[in-house]
């Protein structure tokens, strides 16, 4: 067997189904990022060379992927993004033994890990996020900006991340690293091909007092140009901050509306640590963990969602289901951890100390009545099986962490959630603010929100002037105790509100 | 000290010599506990002792597999940044094996050694003035007595109830081990715990293991 093939089959040890993108990234590490780094380049030139390059290496492979297809041990398992083949192992559940001379491959197929969420009355009820690969991967992994001398590497251990992680990756504090016009561009096109490539989600975040104002309005002006759909970006700031700084956030405003990139705002006087999403929702590691983090740290593992909707009009208990679904998340964190030595040969420097399991909640009418009560005691009961579980371990010589954070979902997480019933929150002025159903709402996602760990609330604005958002923003960050704000400006093109209708909304 | 015939019957007798005479104290996590302290309990016969982990399996808890068991003694790796025992026997701060490079070669050349031990606490590296983890497995003795490998296991906290038949079958793995490597046959466990408690929200437990009569399910 031609020693490409055994190093391709190596590549499917780590993980039953890769697209031929990856395969090449596994195999060529090098000359991938390389081609990466060319085509991210503004020169035309240089584009066309990172193509050639990207091809090549791709059409290298294809020869011995397809021969591997004939011999019956990789399938085709379906494309991903613009037509890219995805292969699999086509060897059942167990192991098969390929030699050739002196070299001998050892393929395990991972069986399935059978969790509670198997029992078919859970179905519809408890939802789990990317089941294939979440005894494997971790959900989130964030990494420091400052650890990186340049955004350059920052966005190399991203783009590497990025194919170690089942939801998102994020890149925290990038303030420190704001380049030139050209190095921005090539970084950020290059993250969002990835993402679009793995399918993620990435969070940028910037603390705007540490920023240098300009460098920062350009950076966002780039990524407005760019119009990515997989990049978030995140500032970190107080009301104080805002206050202070409200010229950059007027700056930065009109770009974000006109590429219809949201405003995502995370509260440093209610959650110290960084918040970053992807497709499942928030993830918020505490700050007595990210204060310990150097370089960089897994801090999600895997999601179960509980949909609250459908377990409300089927009369199940929140409390039993999220205690089955923080069993099910027990079990995949023990097999995940037998892992762990091989993530971190891929991720060098991150940390797998501080990795939380979430439990998230979906489809929520804040009006029901006893609904917070209900939430509450679920989220009780997931705290009071994670504790038992540590101590349980911890008697038996095996000081594991097993925490469990309990926060709102995303409808992008699962396309069997239940469709959403609860009204979204639509700012027309400063007004509308003030009005008393609008108060009573806020007053609840604020209740919600100390029971959630850094749970997003999303405000969509229409007409907006960049100065009117910014008191609105100095507003909500002063009365009330809301970690992570979000502002959408999709309204203002008109026709989101009905796409988000149709496919179902976010929490 | 406690002693019987099997691993069964010595659990059960531990915890009711908590249960009866045990000092009921609050922890520094606010929870209940009922203490002895300086418990020793020998197990004479080994051929049981995975009895205590098929009984405290039934809890309602998971309890971590023998896999993990086997894992945690054997391994030397550990991503968690926490102690584990594999990387204490086998690497200890990254220089001694302190099972092949020094307890089976001295056993072998001093068959009547007293210096057989191996050391799982490490202060330094168990940062104990900061941290709250402290390795609980303290050490390992091992003694030739008429041709059997015998093992004592220092357990400096030791929750008997759900943490001693993890630490039986762990200590008895390792007796295996070495005594296969010795060329003899495994003799007595011995556990000498300084802190021997349980937690009084499990007790409903122990009335079920008292209830137990020998070989047959409560």
């Amino acid at each position: 067997m031609h020693p490409h093939e055994l190093a391709i089959l190596e590549a499917f040890r780590e993980r039953g189904r890769l697209g031929t993108s990856e395969i090449v990234r596994a195999l060529f590490p090098e000359e991938s990022t390389m081609a990466e780094r060319l085509l991210a380049n503004a020169n035309r030139k240089e584009i066309r060379e990172g193509r050639t390059r990207k091809a090549r290496l791709h059409r290298l492979l294809l020869y011995h992927l397809n021969n591997l297809v004939d011999e019956g041990l990789l399938h085709i398992d379906g494309t991903q993004g613009k037509g890219e083949k995805l292969f699999a192992l086509a060897v059942k559940e167990g192991e098969v033994e390929i030699t050739s001379g002196k070299k001998r491959v050892v393929i395990r197929k991972t069986a399935r890990v059978t969790t509670p969420l198997d029992d078919p009355r859970m179905h519809g009820l408890l939802h789990a996020y990317r089941e294939q690969g979440w005894a494997h991967a971790p959900g989130a992994v964030f990494l420091r900006a400052e650890a990186y001398p340049s955004l350059r590497e920052a966005t190399d251990a991203l783009v590497r991340a990025l194919t170690c992680v089942t939801d998102t990756a994020a890149l925290i504090g990038v303030q420190k690293l704001l380049a030139g016009h050209d190095e921005m561009e090539e970084s950020l096109a290059r993250i969002e091909r990835t993402c679009t490539q793995e399918g993620h989600r990435v969070t940028v975040t910037a603390a705007l007092s540490a920023a240098d104002e300009e460098r920062l309005v350009r950076f966002v002006r780039t990524l407005s140009e760019l119009r990515p759909t997989h990049i978030e970006f995140v500032i970190e700031a107080s009301a104080k901050d805002v206050r202070a700084h409200a010229a950059v956030l007027t700056g930065i405003l009109p770009f974000l509306e006109q590429a219809e990139l949201k405003l995502h705002l995370k509260n440093n006087a209610i959650h110290e640590a960084p918040i970053a999403y992807g497709d499942t929702g928030t993830y918020a590691p505490k700050e007595t963990d990210w204060r310990t983090v150097r370089v960089g740290a897994a801090v999600g593992g895997a999601t179960v969602a509980i949909d609250v909707f459908r377990a409300r009009t089927q009369g199940a208990r929140l409390r039993e289901l999220a205690r089955t679904a923080s069993q099910a998340l027990f079990i995949v964190g023990r097999e995940r951890r037998r892992e762990l030595g091989r993530l971190a040969q891929r991720l060098p420097g991150v940390s797998f100390a501080h990795m939380d399991e979430y439990v998230r909640f979906w489809n929520y009418d804040w009006r029901e009545e006893g609904l917070l009560d209900e939430i509450r005691a679920a989220v009780e009961a997931a705290q009071e099986f994670s504790a038992r579980q540590e101590r349980v371990y911890r008697a038996c010589g095996m000081p594991v962490r097993f925490r469990l954070v309990a926060t709102g979902a995303l409808a992008k997480m699962s396309g069997a959630l239940s469709a959403r019933q609860y009204r979204k929150m639509m700012v027309r002025s400063y007004a509308t603010l003030q009005e008393e159903s609008f108060v009573a709402q806020l007053r609840v996602r604020e209740e919600l929100c100390r029971i959630f760990a850094g749970d997003r609330v999303r405000f969509f604005r229409s007409e907006a002037r960049p100065d009117e958002v910014v008191r609105e923003l100095l507003y909500l960050l002063g009365t009330y105790a809301l970690p992570f704000v979000t502002y959408d400006f999709s309204e203002l093109r008109g026709n989101v509100k009905l796409t988000e209708y149709l496919r179902g909304g976010e929490q | 000290m406690i002693s019987a015939p099997d691993a069964m019957t010595a659990w059960r007798e531990a915890l009711l010599s908590i249960k009866e005479s045990g000092r009921l104290f609050i922890d520094d996590e606010g929870r209940a506990c009922k203490e002895v302290v300086n418990l020793a309990i020998e197990v004479t016969g080994t051929a049981d002792v995975r009895a205590p982990l098929s009984f405290i399996r039934t809890g309602e808890w998971i309890y971590p597999s023998d896999e993990e068991l086997e894992d945690a003694l054997f391994s030397r790796t550990n991503e968690e940044g926490r102690y584990g025992y594999g990387a204490r026997i086998f690497s200890f701060r990254g220089e001694l094996d302190q099972l092949e490079g020094f307890v089976i070669p001295l056993l072998r050349a001093q068959p009547e050694t007293r210096r057989a031990m191996i050391i799982l606490a490490d202060p330094i590296a168990d940062e104990v003035a900061l941290s709250r983890h402290f390795v609980s497995l303290t050490t390992l003795w091992f003694r030739i007595i008429e041709r059997r490998l015998v093992v004592t296991a220092v357990v400096r906290s030791n929750d008997v109830l759900i943490g001693w038949p993890a630490n039986i079958s762990q200590v008895s793995l390792m007796q295996r081990h070495v005594a296969e490597r010795l060329g003899i046959a495994p003799g007595a466990i011995m556990t000498f715990s300084f802190s021997a408690h349980y937690f009084v929200e499990d007790e409903e437990l122990i009335e079920k293991l008292a209830r137990r009569k020998q070989g047959r399910p409560a």
